[in-house]
């Protein structure tokens, strides 16, 4: 196409103009962390490592980054735990209607509003809720468990979340897995367990690594399911970000603690991102 | 036969809220499950309410205009970054990429500081680039998977007979591309409405979107009104699929069902 020989970067102007304004946000934000706050005015324009130094070095701080992690690694870990069985299920079974039905259920908890998802999850785990009522009726217990407004309801509600993610990373690796290596195992004498630890297992870890990174970036970073279910009493860096700039107005720590969890979220998803490549190459 | 439950534990942990939250919206006023009753009780909330209306206008608003730009933008760019080869190529590929890496506060947060610091106080405009930067990534992410696949003969057919660029690309390219652009639409419209982190940080006092009002709603009145909202967008969507498939046919949706997964 000899229009496009000519002029590529015509049709490209107007998506870099986007993208340049996108990186010219991002550098004030960078700009604005060494910035310095004062009650009054929006801030004070100087270059200054305070803000930095308060989020490291005060450990009410260095909390929220130690909260955020933990809970997103125990969430991305039963998301694992459970989406196996499923992506597995769908990798090997041959009905449509079973694949259609998860596939569906996947799409439309996407499309659905997180609000709307998050206070159906807080009336199911309510003292009167469908998980209260059923573990009553089994007689598992004797009172009702507290589990909203806690960390409990934040774990739940984000493994909810990432399990579409997670499911359907898997399942596109198990799909590589030729079931004929399965089989071999099985008629040379392994039972189950040790077919799927010895072979299925290791031969999905790139699904399972690929499943991990999304789970988990996701997690370290959001925003509504910590805020809602976790009913104030601690949050992720994400909701001490929006403490900052819109109750405080303190811009300046606001974008600091932007920074850092910015440069969080590239390390981990770089360091991961190395760790596939290198299990590829071996 | 432990497995196989597991599997089905997971299915039903996806499906109870959506049942849920559908079942609610229709209760007469005590919220247990199974229902007492059937009421649209909780529906008369979405009309009384000032601020629903006014937020799910904001939200159908934004939605389609920054949609509209991004397929506006995304469409153009990806034809030059799929068959075009320039220098930076890769390194632009990328970068159109990159607002899905920035975790979305940082997004949002990024877009205040320099909304601030240039003096545009705007919420409209404010909403609008947010929601343009990122729908952006899913339009060329997904526009240019098509391109990438795409048979150039037919196109080569046409030009040999006569057509230029312009009325090639018109006639025979758009049209092929038509699956994906359905496609890029769904994806970019609805990362848009449902939008909370980025959207938080520039919307006004006044002009805000329909997913902050459920926000502040589950915190205010913490009722079924919020789950008679879903069932509201749930029926509508459900509604515009059946005008979309009488209008584009059921195989051009199943296409843009196959490229949205």
């Amino acid at each position: 196409m000899s229009f496009l020989r000519k002029n590529p970067y015509l049709l490209i102007a107007p998506g870099l103009t986007v993208l340049i304004f996108f990186l010219i946000a991002l550098f004030s934000l960078g700009i604005l962390s060494f910035y310095t706050f004062v009650r009054g005015k929006l801030w004070v324009p100087t270059f200054t490592l305070e803000n930095y130094w308060k989020f490291l070095s005060d450990p009410f701080y260095l909390n929220y980054l130690w909260v955020t992690i933990r809970i997103s690694g125990e969430c991305t870990l039963i998301a694992l735990f459970l989406s196996y069985p499923v992506a597995y299920l769908l990798a090997r079974v041959k009905s449509t209607i079973v694949t259609g039905i998860i596939l569906t259920l996947a799409i439309i908890s996407n499309f659905t509003n997180t609000v709307v998802i998050l206070y159906a999850w807080l009336l199911s785990l309510s003292d009167t809720g469908i998980v209260n009522g059923l573990l009553l009726s089994l007689g598992l217990i004797s009172h009702p468990l507290r589990l909203t407004y806690n960390e409990f309801a934040v774990v739940i509600a984000m493994v909810y979340w990432v399990l579409p993610f997670t499911i359907f990373s898997l399942v596109g690796a198990i799909q590589n897995i030729d079931p004929s290596l399965e089989h071999a195992a099985q008629s040379l004498g392994a039972n189950k367990i040790r077919t799927f630890l010895k072979v299925t297992l290791p031969l999905s870890i790139p699904g399972i690594v690929a499943a991990v990174l999304l789970s988990f970036l996701g997690e370290i970073t959001s925003f509504v399911i910590p805020m809602v279910m976790g009913g104030g009493r601690f949050g992720f860096v994400s909701n001490l970000i929006y403490d900052k700039i819109i109750n405080t107005a303190n811009f300046p720590f606001g974008s600091t603690a932007s920074m850092i969890l910015l440069a969080v979220t590239m390390f981990i998803g770089y360091g991961i991102n190395k760790l596939l490549m290198e299990k590829a190459v071996s | 036969m432990i497995p196989r439950l597991i599997a089905a534990f997971t299915v039903f942990l996806l499906a109870l809220p959506l049942i849920l939250s559908v079942v609610i919206s229709f209760s007469p006023g005590q919220l247990t499950f199974p229902l007492t009753g059937f009421s649209l009780r909780w529906y008369e909330p979405l009309f009384s309410r000032r601020d629903f209306a006014s937020s799910l206008g904001v939200s159908l608003v934004v939605g389609t205009i920054a949609s509209a730009i991004s397929l506006g933008i995304g469409i153009p760019a990806s034809l030059v970054l799929v068959r075009q080869r320039f220098k930076g190529r890769e390194v632009i590929q990328v970068l159109f990429l990159s607002p899905l890496a920035i975790p979305a506060v940082v997004v949002g947060v990024s877009l205040l500081d320099v909304f601030v610091m240039v003096g545009v106080s705007d919420p409209l405009t404010r909403l609008l680039t947010g929601h343009v930067i990122i729908t952006l990534p899913y339009v060329v992410r997904v526009i240019s998977a098509s391109l990438e696949g795409f048979d150039r003969q037919v196109e080569e057919a046409a030009m040999n007979l006569g057509a230029d660029e312009f009325r090639t690309f018109q006639k025979i390219t758009l049209p092929l591309m038509k699956s994906a652009i359905v496609a890029a639409i769904i994806f970019a419209f609805q990362t848009s409405f449902n939008d909370i982190s980025v959207s938080i940080f520039l919307v006004g006092t006044t002009f805000t979107t329909l997913p902050l009002v459920l926000l502040t709603w589950t915190y205010k009145y913490f009722d079924p009104s919020i789950a008679a909202a879903s069932g509201l967008i749930i029926g509508s969507i459900t509604i515009l699929l059946i005008i979309t498939e009488k209008l584009v046919g059921i195989d051009k949706l199943m296409g843009a069902f196959r490229v949205v997964t």
